[in-house]
């Protein structure tokens, strides 16, 4: 089964990203440039996309993404910077 | 893992004669190209193209950690395509399904909603996210 191995936010104000790594097994299938922004109140969070098509999309991504907008909003706006998300952590990995 | 890999050929152009889906357990669906180059038949993953400093450059939307992985799917894109553009005359498009599964077999005895916890005590609303870590 395909799982969330941790998730990498780039936090700059109400905007940022987010790169999603999956992972089974020895295979990890890593989502780059999923786009954060607060300011677009009805889509904050949008997956990347390949022909307008998005690339993560279903009923799992869209738990994913609305955990990933839960942590963003925890993360302060005066504390930007690249955070790791973990099932058990969240690690500032860097200020910006 | 589940692998759903859906082929289409293309008649537009003469470069990109074919594009599809390949989706990861109904989670991750991504689209792909199948270009027509000089060294053959190749898959296109999406990508954005920019241009630094007079350089063009190109960031991978999506990447397979494991270059096996992705040789994998690539060849079974270009055998499903070649099958499917054998069979199907040139002037409409054909269409494939293929589904076969690859990476370890699955770990049912994962448990993960306890450590989804730990992340998410401190919230208020405490909805627990229904997703699936991979704690290993």
């Amino acid at each position: 089964m395909l799982k969330v191995k941790k998730v990498i936010i780039l936090k700059n104000g109400k905007q940022g990203s987010a790169t999603i790594v999956l992972s089974e097994g020895d295979s990890e299938l890593i989502i780059n440039k999923v786009i954060i922004d607060l300011n677009n109140g009805s889509d904050p969070i949008k997956s990347p996309t390949f022909d307008n098509t998005p690339i993560v999309s279903g009923d799992k991504a869209q738990t994913l993404f609305n955990f990933i907008l839960k942590v963003f909003n925890k993360i302060s706006d005066t504390s930007p910077g690249l955070y790791e998300i973990t099932s058990s952590s969240i690690t500032k990995l860097g200020a910006k | 893992m589940n692998v759903n890999i859906k082929v289409f050929k293309s008649t537009k152009s003469t470069v990109q004669v074919g594009f599809g889906t390949v989706t990861f357990e109904n989670f991750v669906n991504i689209r792909f190209g199948i270009i027509n180059s000089n060294y053959g038949l190749r898959v296109s993953w999406p990508f954005d193209k920019y241009v630094s400093n007079g350089e063009t450059k190109y960031d991978n939307k999506v990447t397979f950690v494991n270059e096996d992985d992705r040789k994998l799917i690539d060849s079974n894109i270009i055998k499903e395509y070649n099958r499917i553009a054998g069979i199907t005359s040139t002037s409409s498009g054909g269409k494939a399904d293929l589904k076969f599964d690859y990476g370890e077999n699955e770990n049912t005895n994962q448990e993960y909603k306890n450590n989804a916890d730990t992340l998410t005590k401190e919230d208020d609303n405490n909805d627990i996210p229904d997703i699936e870590w991979d704690t290993e």
